[in-house]
This record gives structure tokens, C-alpha cells and sequence, in this order.
């Protein structure tokens, strides 16, 4: 049985890329939510303070809030993977992505789970961003 | 109306220089000419974010963007069009954003010619992604995006 979180809960994600940020809008971008080719296997990656979301990287660029409830109603999952990691599931891989999950060696350890679909993958992107709040300044 | 009348009028038109800055009056469509955009790419291109796991967008995704943008795009569609967000895709290709209150295309570049390029729409809840990328497809993308 996968651990989901509690409806109450909160999740953070650190925003890897510069670009994540809108300079003027300070506004999150879709391209946030993506899965990262020969990465995030399981889902996106999150934590469940700021500092747990960033811990991994040497450099970050913010980080966001999610209202677990709020990621319930778009049918996704907090799956905790870990005391200080979760996984977010249900969103799928851009196809754009494949010929790069395949050069991994992970890739056959993985592929039956993998779900390639760009348009559904562009629309929760945008919906979680609209979730999402930033919590910590550049 | 004379020509020396016509000329008068066009000129009220202008904007004023102030200082080191131009003021455009608010009935005039904001300045988003091609040469902005291109710019945007350039600096995209150039910017330092990038590593062996976030590719640098390619020439060929930049070329494809300006074949694009010169074609597809009329001078009075232009001046009609929000400000354009270029964000890469991370994989060597380069994406453009238009959103018009609550509309959104976006124009994704892909890195080669081999790789899919395509257009992003949604309104509200509804969305497609539509491939095989042409200067007509762009065109009536952007027009549906403006239209009311």
C-alpha cells in the first residue's frame, strides 16, 4: 500500500532552473512539473519542509508550497517515500523525453511504469503551478 | 484630409521622449516587434543555466523559432499579442508562451529536425498539444489566442 499523505499536509519543491521564476511576475512555470529525462522515475520529487525539497541540489532557485488536498483534487498522489522525500504521481512523461529515459541504464528497471503523454503532461504542469505558492525568494 | 494634415496627425501619434526614455501613449499597441522576441531567444541562448542535464537550446531550435516568428506573424497581429515568455525545454529545444487572459499557446521548438516540434493550447479545460509545427499552424494559433 503506497503511504499517502494526509489531506492537512504540505509539500514543498525546490525550483531547480532560473527560468522556473518568471523575472517580472515572479510567476511559477509550467516547466516546473516536468519530469526530468533519465530522472524522477517514480514522480516528482518533493519534501516536506523547504529545506528537505532542497537539500539534494547545490544550487536552487526557490522553493514551493503544495496543499496536498489541492493535488488530491487533480487526481494526482503524495506518495512519502522516505522521513524527509515524497513522490508526486500521476503525471505523466512528455514523449519528447523517451529516446533520453531509453539511454539510461535505469530505463528497463522502470518502463513498465512509465507513461509518455506531452498533452496531459503540459496540462498538470500548469495546474500544479497554479497550486503552487512561492515560499521562498530567489 | 491634405497631406500636410495627414502628416500633423501622424505625427501627434509618435511618442514623447522624455529624458532617456520613450513613453508610448496607451492607445498604441505596445512595442513587441520580431527583433524583441529574437532578442529573447539570444539571451535564452546565452544564458548560464545550463549543464549536462539541462541542455543549451540548439541553432537549429532558434532557427526554426525565427522562421517561425517572421512568417507567421503579421505586424498588426503582432501589436495585438501579449509579451511572449522564452523559457528552453531543457532538452535543446526552446518554447514560447503567449497567454491572453484566460488563453495560452506555446510554441515548443524542439532541438533537431528529427525531434517533434509542436504547439500547446488551452482554454480553461480544454487543451491539445497539436504536431508537425508550420508557419499556417502558428498563424492560426495566435489568431485564435487574440480573438474574442
Amino acid at each position: 500500500m503506497p503511504d499517502l499523505q494526509p489531506d492537512h499536509a504540505f509539500v514543498y519543491r525546490a525550483l531547480l532552473k532560473k527560468a522556473y521564476l518568471h523575472p517580472e511576475t515572479q510567476e511559477i512555470q509550467p516547466e516546473a512539473f516536468w519530469r526530468r529525462p533519465k530522472n524522477d522515475w517514480l514522480g516528482l520529487s518533493v519534501g516536506f519542509t523547504p529545506e528537505q525539497s532542497t537539500r539534494p541540489f547545490s544550487k536552487t532557485y526557490g522553493v514551493v508550497e503544495l496543499a496536498v488536498a489541492d493535488v488530491y483534487n487533480l487526481l494526482l498522489e503524495v506518495v512519502k517515500t522516505a522521513e524527509d522525500h515524497a513522490n508526486l504521481t500521476g503525471v505523466p512523461r512528455r514523449a519528447e523525453i523517451k529516446e533520453l529515459d531509453e539511454l539510461s541504464e535505469l530505463y528497463q528497471q522502470f518502463r513498465d511504469l512509465l507513461v509518455y503523454d506531452t498533452d496531459k503532461a503540459e496540462f498538470l504542469a500548469r495546474k500544479l503551478a497554479e497550486i503552487s505558492r512561492l515560499v521562498t525568494p530567489l | 484630409m491634405s497631406q500636410v494634415e495627414e502628416q500633423t496627425s501622424a505625427l501627434e501619434l509618435l511618442p514623447e521622449e522624455t529624458d532617456n526614455q520613450v513613453e508610448f501613449p496607451e492607445f498604441l499597441p505596445a512595442p513587441n516587434p520580431i527583433s524583441s522576441l529574437l532578442l529573447e531567444l539570444d539571451k535564452v541562448m546565452q544564458s548560464d543555466d545550463y549543464d549536462e542535464e539541462y541542455l543549451r537550446p540548439s541553432a537549429q531550435a532558434r532557427s526554426l523559432a525565427e522562421e517561425l516568428l517572421r512568417n507567421a506573424c503579421s505586424d498588426e497581429q503582432l501589436g495585438k499579442l501579449p509579451h511572449s515568455y522564452v523559457i528552453p525545454d531543457g532538452i535543446g529545444g526552446l518554447r514560447l508562451r503567449w497567454k491572453l487572459d484566460d488563453k495560452e499557446v506555446t510554441l515548443n521548438c524542439a532541438a533537431s529536425a528529427a525531434g517533434k516540434s509542436y504547439i500547446y493550447h488551452q482554454h480553461q479545460q480544454e487543451h491539445g498539444v497539436d504536431y508537425g509545427v508550420e508557419i499556417e499552424k502558428l498563424t492560426a494559433w495566435l489568431a485564435w489566442l487574440i480573438a474574442k
